[in-house]
């Protein structure tokens, strides 16, 4: 199973050395995620006024922010703090996702129709206003962020994961396990779940970029993340003030940092839909 | 055939560009039409009838590329010409009709105004003089109440209907050559039938040359002066629509001959072609691609062209050691 | 239009009803969730016990059961009541009344940007295929859905305000020191050209670009790539192979045959394009200090002033559906088999 595993993993990255290369920038930031405050030249929380706002120098490669923070290390340090909140909220729609979509979609009848209105009504509202509705109902922490993020996302996958055990609930290999005497439980477990995981972790890595920058979205408007701690959502807020008379670094790395990530995420899952699906290649 | 060629096609060769690798879709490929001719194309699906039609209009898709090999229109070489000169020859010059009509059908426009498209496409005309157009090339095809046809879309007609529109579209710009690709497959069998007599006979009474590419012989046979038998892009033998079906030299088509099912045919009697076609993308073909299903083949088969044969009928076959 | 039955219209109208009606359940209940107690809110004087705390429970009608209440919230709405806002101490009715038409402002010119910009995009890439436009098209559709508005907007301000000095001041809608025109709809480019100002008319637009184009970027990758692919998707169809044994021309092809049959995706996807501009309406406010209804909406919830955010969320989520109503008769417009059912 493993095997089989990295073999395919091995086939999906080889067709296309872009989604290689995605591959690889997305182990990068990992690292960088994990040892990112080994990595900082500075304490990203140790404030210098006297060397406030200083543009990029080979002291400071991003500058100083308005406390004279070093941005740099500040970047370095927030990649935990953005992809742990990030990946949280995937996993948790991911999970939640599969269970509801699965349960209803091999189910059908009327929990099937139930869960669709309610996935209706919850796409019916903008996702980030949405997003900011429950961070402000739940409270202004940073777990409820990754609250927020899940809840806007899980429609989407409640949606896939319904689609996809619908088109299989009547396959041969499902008839076959059902005549062999397994029970509901057991075919939508060990038949239907493995046959639509790898759609749903491409969908979740399709889906990691946009919930990277959901959450930036929630800091960067004062939910969840409080300064003085390194977020990137946070760090261009803060330097937004400052976007206006010129001192572009303050926002510019975190705000880079940010559209890096997103796109390097992005990328890895376009290739990985391509490799599972060469159909929908556009 | 003494009048000059309508349409000759010479040594074509056509190949695809996929991630499989090249396929070889057409090898060396000759044949001519004269004007007012009708000839049959066949052969088993996937024998490059379709892309020979296709190649011969210029309409082949991006990954096709002519590798060898001429077309020629009225003694003109026209494979190399661009797109807007080719633009000028479709409609007025040839036509093509295909399967599935309503597919070739644009969905969500009323059929007057894809008929009026055509016809001011290639003549200035106004919108009420195409307007009348239409409705008089809707009568042509015997569409019953032309005047508010004009308003239908395709969804809204049966499958004939649809490709009786398909053959006013075609005929709209007077062609002297039209192809019909498949014209009748996936309709039921008497509108068959009155598709194809509606086909034969504006052909005769235009003095259209047609081309009908099929892969059911007994369509062919009842329709076509001559008949050109392809076999894994290649043209294996071509004559007279009865030589080849009465005394055909090549093993394949005598295979697909005897395939006909006739009156007397059983299930048990209803004999077809043993083996299938060669993957074109193998870099390996036979020089002859039927040598891997014939029963008959020789080890030159393989390695060289076969040659040209006269039969006594006047059928021609490409073939080291064609039958009687 | 006259082509589509009356009776899909009303079937898609309905069809809409329990969306609504979800969306009003919804926000109550986030309401309900929200952390403080809305009469502890009125009650925060000193001179308040728990004697007037509890008669303001009563007021407000905190104290009857939760269907009854959503029965009081839902009549409030019927009404037009959304509640009064602690900061501005309005009606929020009338503040987002006052708002919204700056939003829209903002909201209709990055769309109309977005999508004179998108569609061409898309339609000239699929006609060629893997050419240097294409791969163009192809990266701006990658990259552009990760660029987020507040980072873009800010990058904008620094290239065409700081550097180039093009844009005005990023913090206005208009200029303070050009004579203002009369509201008569609250679209400052609309009002301003009614009443012949074309000074601040002039003014208006180029404060407009900015926003604007922050939005229309953040739009623009949906747009074009559903463009591409829809038309590369239709570019393949039977039909169009059709057209070109005809020898219909090029541009006809592209324009009446492909891109009249690839609009279903586009303007479904353009539908759903708009309401997410909607939501990051918020951040492109905050970054230019827009005073629209994303901005009111975040100045409240920042003050801990709740009825203001769910009023905005309710009129976010309203116009929501009402645009989705609008897209699928749009649909059924372009397409005469999506109005038959």
């Amino acid at each position: 199973m493993i095997r089989a595993g990295q073999r395919h993993a091995r086939l999906a990255l080889g067709a296309n050395p872009v989604t290689l290369v995605a591959a690889v920038l997305v182990l990068a930031l990992l690292l960088v995620a994990a040892f990112g405050p080994v990595l900082a030249p500075y304490d990203p929380l140790r404030t210098d006024v006297l060397h406030r706002l200083r543009p990029p120098s080979a002291a400071h490669w991003f500058g100083t922010d308005h406390l004279g923070r070093d941005i740099f290390s500040r970047v370095l340090v927030a990649t935990r703090l953005d992809l742990v909140i990030a990946l949280s909220a995937v996993l948790l729609s991911f999970a939640a996702g599969c269970a509801v979509g699965a349960v209803v979609g091999y189910s059908g009848g009327l929990p099937d129709r139930l869960v669709g209105r309610l996935v209706d009504v919850l796409m019916a509202f903008p996702l980030f206003v949405l997003a900011m509705a429950l961070v402000a109902a739940l409270g202004n922490e940073v777990r409820n962020i990754v609250y927020a993020t899940a809840i806007i996302n899980l429609p989407f996958y409640i949606r896939l994961a319904r689609a996809e055990i619908n088109r299989r609930r009547s396959a041969g290999y499902v008839q076959s396990a059902r005549l062999a005497g397994a029970g509901h439980a057991a075919i939508l477990v060990r038949v239907l779940l493995p046959n639509i995981m790898p759609v749903m972790v491409v969908q979740m890595s399709l889906n990691m970029g946009w919930a990277i920058l959901n959450a930036a979205g929630l800091s960067f408007i004062g939910l969840g993340v409080r300064p003085p701690t390194a977020e990137w959502g946070i760090m261009v807020a803060q330097g937004a003030p400052y976007a206006a008379t010129g001192q572009w670094w303050v926002a510019l790395f975190p705000g880079l940092a940010l559209v890096v990530t997103a796109f390097t995420f992005n990328l890895l899952g376009d290739g990985l839909r391509d490799a599972i699906d060469p159909r929908r290649r556009t | 055939m003494s009048a000059a060629p309508l349409l000759e096609v010479r040594e074509l060769s056509l190949a695809f560009r996929t991630r499989g690798g090249t396929v070889r879709a057409l090898d060396r490929v000759s044949l001519t039409l004269g004007p007012g001719e009708t000839l049959g194309i066949v052969g088993e699906s996937g024998s490059g009838k379709s892309v020979l039609a296709y190649a011969v209009m210029g309409l082949q898709d991006r990954a096709g590329r002519l590798t060898g090999g001429a077309v020629l229109w009225r003694g003109r070489r026209i494979d190399r010409l661009g797109e807007a000169a080719l633009r000028r020859l479709r409609g007025p010059e040839m036509a093509m009709i295909f399967q599935s009509p309503r597919a070739a059908l644009n969905p969500i426009r009323r059929i007057g105004d894809q008929l009026a498209d055509v016809l001011r496409a290639h003549r200035p005309l106004g919108r009420a003089a195409a307007r009348a157009e239409a409705a008089a090339m809707l009568a042509q095809v015997r569409i019953p109440d032309p005047a508010a046809r004009l308003a239908a879309y395709p969804f809204e007609l049966s499958g004939g209907m649809c490709q009786r529109v398909m053959i006013a579209l075609a005929l709209a710009c007077a062609p002297a050559l039209l192809i019909a690709d498949e014209p009748t497959t996936g309709l039921d069998v008497t509108t068959q039938a009155a598709i194809m007599d509606l086909l034969r006979g504006l052909a005769r009474g235009r003095g259209m040359a047609t081309i009908l590419i099929t892969h059911d012989l007994g369509l062919a046979a009842a329709h076509c002066d001559r008949i050109a038998v392809m076999h894994a892009g290649q043209l294996v033998e071509t004559g007279p629509t009865a030589a080849v079906f009465a005394a055909p030299l090549h093993p394949y088509a005598r295979a697909l001959a005897r395939s006909v099912p006739g009156p007397e045919t059983t299930l048990a009697t209803l004999e077809t072609v043993p083996g299938s076609l060669p993957d074109l993308s193998a870099p390996d073909l036979p020089a002859c691609r039927y040598a891997g299903r014939c029963p008959q083949a020789q080890p030159r088969c393989r390695t060289e062209a076969p040659p040209a044969v006269p039969g006594a009928a006047g059928q021609v076959a490409r073939c080291w050691n064609p039958g009687p | 239009m006259g082509r589509i039955g009356a009776r899909y219209v009303v079937n898609r109208m309905l069809a809409a009803l329990p969306v609504l009606a979800g969306v009003v359940v919804l926000t109550f209940v986030l309401v309900r969730l929200l952390p403080a107690d809305p009469a502890a809110f009125f009650a925060s004087g000193p001179a308040m016990g728990p004697e007037e705390i509890e008669a303001l429970r009563r007021q407000l009608g905190l104290d009857r059961t939760i269907p009854e209440q959503l029965a009081i919230y839902v009549r409030g709405l019927l009404a037009g009541e959304l509640g009064r806002s602690l900061v501005t101490g309005q009606p929020v009715a009338a503040d987002l009344a006052a708002r919204l038409p700056a939003s829209l402002e903002l909201t209709v010119a990055a769309f109309a940007l977005a999508v004179a910009v998108a569609v061409p995009l898309g339609v000239l890439a699929a006609a060629r295929p893997g050419s240097l436009l294409d791969h163009l098209v192809r990266l701006i559709a990658a990259a552009g859905v990760a660029m987020p508005p507040f980072v873009t907007g800010l990058v904008l301000i620094h290239l065409f305000y700081v550097l180039a000095g093009w844009a005005p001041d990023p913090t206005s809608r208009s200029d303070p020191y050009l004579p203002s025109s009369p509201p008569v709809t609250g679209f400052l480019t609309i009002d301003t050209a009614l009443d012949g100002n074309w000074g601040q008319f002039r003014a208006v637009c180029g404060r407009l670009v900015l926003p604007a184009g922050t939005m229309a970027l953040f739009a623009l990758a949906p747009l074009v790539r559903m463009t591409r692919a829809a038309m590369l998707d239709v570019l393949t169809a039977d039909f169009v192979r059709t057209a070109r044994a005809l020898g219909l021309s090029r541009a006809r092809i592209l324009l009446v045959y492909a891109l009249r049959n690839a609009l279903v995706p586009v303007v479904t996807t353009a539908g759903m394009v708009l309401s997410y501009m909607l939501g990051a309406n918020v951040l492109v406010e905050k970054v230019f200090a827009w005073p629209g209804i994303g901005s009111y909406a975040l100045d409240a919830l920042v003050a801990s002033d709740y009825a203001p955010v769910q009023g905005f969320v309710l009129t976010v989520a309203a116009i929501f559906v009402a645009l989705n109503l609008g897209v699928d008769l749009l649909c059924a417009a372009a397409d005469p088999r999506v109005g038959l059912e």
